[in-house]
């Protein structure tokens, strides 16, 4: 490693594994945190009419305990695996988007403190549940600006997680090594590719459903407290979201399961062909499961039926994986070390979670089951026990990897016993208490409750006790352990064959090539199409060296520090607001200065099926575009409901022309379509050379965008002095929102154009700018595609 | 009457009060046993390896053990293949019986001496109206089942109940786990559930509200009250 500083190391750190250590220390922290708030609220709960927290504290300490477990901590400690470890498990030297990477783990962690300060804010923060069910979100329920400030809070982690799943999705499909077919990946690296896309579509759809309850909350719109949107349009939003969360908190831990078995048993995994498919059909049915969270919501009974179906059917792909685990184990020779304890653990967990999943995909037992104890049982059999359990046992897995030194195996096995008994005191009695309502502060003696809950709140404080056990150890080992070999598991993914722990480009010996017969390295000099490098020689890249020197940009962590104060700022006053926005500002000029090549892309020479034709830089805006397809497909949704509802509770829908102007709409549709077509001629210039011609039709491009922005201004105003505002009705609530997100589309895109005609206007020439106006043109394209739509939605129907 | 309390029991333990109760048991207890036999074959093949192959003293690896960058390829498509089948009959099985139990509860019988209940959740407890605009708060009050009440007898009540669940404010969700009926209260949409109690009684806090709905949430009880039919329209008829 570098003589870094280890501030310098640790605050502007692009490396991979740097990053990963970020991630695992603050994903770490979030775990204490939350599991303390879930201790507080167990110890209400221990005996009947207890007094030990107010009916809002407990409200709060729940809804924070739930949205922290499941989206700062749970994804993050993957996330932090997957930095450290899926490059080197596909051969890649890095990510493929260092810097960008970096930045994801800075707005990752702006975004929790964000979250956490809401609990200081006046009247404290969220306490709606972490589901947020529509009416009880908006202002007239709950006013308090923290709950404002724990949807921004979660807005701004959507924001680092979908940069984070672009960045992993390229890196995965662009930078294998030679022979590193998609089918030789280990499964965690698979588990990672289906939780990014899984993230990818579901997270911008919680984007826009967060949007609209901002929306609401700040700008008084009226989706979620008129009756054309309610609480049925927030479910909707949500579930679509929130059911494929499930899944995102489950996929990592259950495939580093699966490794596990094969590793500790000595066997190759049963059926692997089989097994990454069953995860596809799993993701892809993920999505159409959403409504048996809505069992009870009194929506079509035929429709609820289907929903019943489809969620019996996930199970099937789970229950083939459960199997070839299994069987995995069948002629092999086990080692019981901790990491395979945990992940035998977790098996059994997950199927005694998987069980309970069957009774809950029945419409006609959930009459009992929805809003109680047993669904909290269920679920946290199947998170905790499938997915944290698996990521546990995947931390003691890579301790001596990431540390090089071993932790204390008497000490894991007492830890992982404790573990065990301490999740089943906690978490199999609450399946008894299947008349009790979740998210109760108290109960009377009369009911019976006592004794289980009792029970439960022992289990909790054993289950929470024996992570200290845990973390002694690790701390401890970290320091004191004794060495750890390369591989001391005798693993089979490529992490295995570097050294404890991986030096700085993680392969000293050359670029991994992968065959049948196992795994070769070739010289550097070799692999680079013969050129040896001049400064010690790190790169296989095809573009530029890699060096330590150019490891590490100050900006990721200025712009995650001006987001998160940004938006606290939108809450908590002006000066904050433009001082967030004014770090942003220097940031971005900071990342302008910074050359795009050296830090922003590493290519590598071996496997990029099926995306061998795209650039990296190409592909990522592609995926973002499919991100960006999921967000404003779910906005369009909420229109189609809106408007679907609308006769249902007597509100008549503005007949087309009657609030908007068609003319003037139809005219800027056509100045905007325009602006594509400059958009066209700027990439032809660009790739003939003619650096006149590019400015131009940047310069066009530019003109066009603004004169749109202007037009849109001008529109927005006329129907605000004629009465039509945020809050009128559901028809102008959704209008401003969908022109307004759409409108901000644009702005981003303006500003990206001004960076781009800087850049062709200091080059003098097209070569720099060609594969930026590329990208740019795909992003415009789809501004544009997006307004296609949006014209005859709003204008025309 | 001497109020009662209902023990939360254990699955299957609890005496029913209703039919639907009735039918929600025997429906779990079908889940119940799919799940022990299913589960338990998984659990007893997955320690049985567990032990069997757990590894001896001396023991050599297996001649395919994973090494870095190898994993050798094996395992039969065909066993995905029958578990599929497998879970597909099984499936097919429980959700026959699912989608039945559904359709009792979800299609009141067309009983025109049925009870009509509107039920207003608000923030925080229940209010019950009925027919003939008699108000209650906390408390609803049903008559227990009348067999000879049949369609065709005019002015009696049969002990059916139809409930019309809204809200006056936030998202509820009315449930009688007694009865094992429960539905959504929400804010502009009306939801229907109906039981018939065949048991009378003072049921304490046997009505809950099972959504988060604030910080009354805990405490959004109601009481059921089963009255013979008699006492139960003296009762309408005059308020005491």
């Amino acid at each position: 490693m570098v003589d870094w500083h280890p501030l310098k190391r640790w605050l502007f750190t692009t490396n991979h594994k740097d990053v990963g250590i970020l991630y695992l220390f603050t994903s770490l922290y979030f775990f204490v945190a939350a599991g303390l708030l879930a201790l507080t609220f167990r110890t209400q709960l221990a005996f009947p009419s207890n007094t030990f927290l107010q009916p809002d504290e407990y409200n709060q300490a729940v809804t924070t305990h739930g949205l922290l477990m499941l989206l700062w901590v749970l994804t993050p400690l993957g996330a932090a695996f997957a930095n450290y470890f899926v490059p080197i498990q596909i051969g890649a030297r890095d990510m493929a988007f260092p810097r960008l990477n970096a930045l994801s783990y800075w707005v990752y962690l702006s975004s929790g403190l964000l979250a956490l300060s809401s609990f200081f804010a006046a009247g404290g923060t969220a306490d709606w549940g972490w589901t947020t069910y529509a009416p009880l979100n908006t202002v007239e329920f709950s006013p308090q600006v923290g709950g404002s400030m724990m949807g921004l809070a979660l807005m701004l982690l959507m924001a680092s997680s979908i940069v984070s799943t672009v960045n992993f999705l390229v890196t995965i499909f662009r930078l294998r090594a030679p022979g590193m077919s998609l089918m030789r990946l280990p499964l965690f690296t698979w588990g990672w590719i289906f939780t990014s896309l899984l993230m990818l579509w579901a997270f911008p759809s919680f984007v826009s459903a967060l949007s609209l309850l901002i929306a609401d909350r700040t700008f008084g719109t009226v989706f979620f407290t008129s009756p054309q949107g309610g609480s049925l349009l927030w479910d909707h939003m949500f579930w679509f979201f929130g059911h494929p969360e499930v899944y995102v908190l489950l996929l990592p831990g259950f495939a580093i399961v699966g490794d596990l078995f094969s590793t500790f048993s000595r066997r190759p995994i049963y059926a692997k062909k089989i097994v990454i498919p069953c995860f596809a059909i799993a993701s892809i049915l993920s999505f159409t499961v959403w409504a048996h969270h809505m069992f009870m919501t009194g929506i079509s009974q035929s429709l609820l039926e289907a929903f019943n179906v489809t969620t019996e059917l996930i199970s099937i792909p789970f229950a083939i994986i459960v199997i070839a685990y299994i069987l995995t184990l069948r002629g092999g020779s086990i080692r019981f070390t901790t990491p395979m304890l945990f992940a035998v653990g977790s098996l059994g967990l997950f199927i005694i979670g998987g069980v309970t999943g069957v009774f809950n995909s029945s419409v006609a037992l959930d009459t009992a089951f929805r809003g109680t104890f047993w669904v909290v049982g269920h679920f946290h059999y199947t998170i905790v026990g499938g997915g944290l359990t698996g990521l546990f046992a995947g931390l003691y897995y890579w301790f001596p990897k990431i540390t090089g030194r071993m932790y204390n195996e008497r000490l894991g096995k007492i830890h992982f016993a404790i573990y065990m008994i301490g999740f089943n005191l906690l978490y199999f009695p609450m399946h008894l208490l299947y008349d009790m309502p979740r998210r109760i502060f108290t109960y009377d003696a009369s009911t019976g409750w006592g004794p289980l809950n009792l029970l439960i709140t022992i289990g909790g404080f054993t289950f929470g006790i024996s992570q200290l056990i845990m973390f002694a150890n690790l701390l401890w080992s970290a320091r004191r352990g004794p060495q750890a070999s390369q591989d001391p598991w005798g693993g089979y993914s490529l992490e295995w064959g570097v050294p404890s722990p991986p030096p700085e480009f993680n392969f000293p010996e050359g670029v991994p090539v992968v065959s049948a017969e196992g795994i070769t390295y070739r010289p550097v000099a070799a692999a680079n199409g013969g050129h040896a490098m001049a400064n010690g020689g790190h790169a296989y890249a095809g573009h530029g060296v890699e060096s330590s020197e150019e490891h590490w940009s100050r900006w990721p962590i200025v712009t995650a520090a001006g987001a998160g104060i940004a938006l606290w700022g939108v809450l908590m006053g002006l000066p904050a607001l433009i001082l967030g926005t004014a770090v942003l500002a220097v940031s971005f000029v900071g990342w302008g200065y910074e050359s795009l090549r050296g830090r922003e892309t590493i290519e590598a020479i071996g496997e990029k099926w099926p995306f061998d034709r795209l650039e990296n830089l190409s592909l990522g805006m592609w995926l973002f575009i499919f991100g960006e397809i999921a967000f404003f497909g779910t906005l369009f949704g909420a229109y189609v409901f809106l408007r679907m509802n609308s006769p249902l509770s007597g509100f008549a829908w503005p007949q087309p022309g009657s609030v908007h102007n068609i003319f003037w709409g139809g005219f800027n549709t056509i100045i905007l379509l325009t602006s594509g077509l400059t958009m066209v001629f700027a990439l032809m210039f660009a790739r003939q050379g003619s650096y006149r011609g590019l400015q131009g039709s940047l310069v066009a491009t530019f003109a066009l965008g603004a004169f749109f922005m202007v037009n849109k201004a001008c529109e927005w105003k006329d129907l605000f002095a004629s009465g039509f505002t945020f809050s009128t009705n559901p028809a102008s609530s959704i209008y401003y929102v969908l022109t307004g997100v759409h409108g901000a589309h644009v702005v981003a895109g303006l500003t990206a154009l001004t960076y781009l005609m800087v850049k062709a206007l200091k080059a003098r020439s097209t070569m720099e700018a060609g594969a930026s106006v590329e990208i740019f043109g795909i992003y415009w394209g789809m501004v544009d595609a997006v307004w296609v739509f949006l014209f005859p939605l709003l204008y025309l129907l | 009457m001497k109020p009662i309390y209902r023990d939360p029991g254990l699955p299957g333990l609890v005496p029913a009060l209703a039919p639907s109760a009735e039918q929600w048991q025997s429906l779990f207890t079908l889940y119940i046993i799919a799940a022990v036999i299913v589960a338990g074959a998984v659990f007893v093949m997955f320690f049985y390896f567990l032990a069997k192959y757990r590894k001896k003293p001396g023991a050599q690896d297996p001649k395919d053990a994973p090494r870095v960058g190898v994993m050798a390829d094996r395992g039969n498509p065909a066993l995905a293949a029958i578990l599929t089948a497998l879970l597909i009959s099984l499936f097919f099985g429980l959700t026959l019986n699912t989608f039945a139990l559904n359709a009792y509860l979800q299609n009141p019988p067309n009983d025109p001496n049925a009870l009509y209940v509107d039920v207003i959740g608000f923030q925080w407890g229940w209010r019950f109206v009925y027919p003939n605009a008699r108000e209650l708060i906390g408390e609803l009050r049903v008559p227990e089942i009348n067999r000879t009440c049949t369609p065709s007898v005019r002015g009696c009540w049969s002990g059916t109940v139809i409930l019309n669940i809204t809200s006056a404010d936030v998202f509820h969700s009315f449930g009688i786990p007694d009865l094992k009926i429960k539905r959504d209260a929400i804010p502009g949409r009306v939801n229907q559930a109906w039981f018939v109690a065949e048991q009378s009684g003072i049921f304490l806090q046997a009505i809950r509200c099972y959504e988060l709905c604030g910080t009354g949430h805990a405490l959004m009880l109601a009481d059921l009250i089963v009255q013979s039919p008699d006492s139960f329209h003296d009762w309408y008829l005059t308020g005491v």
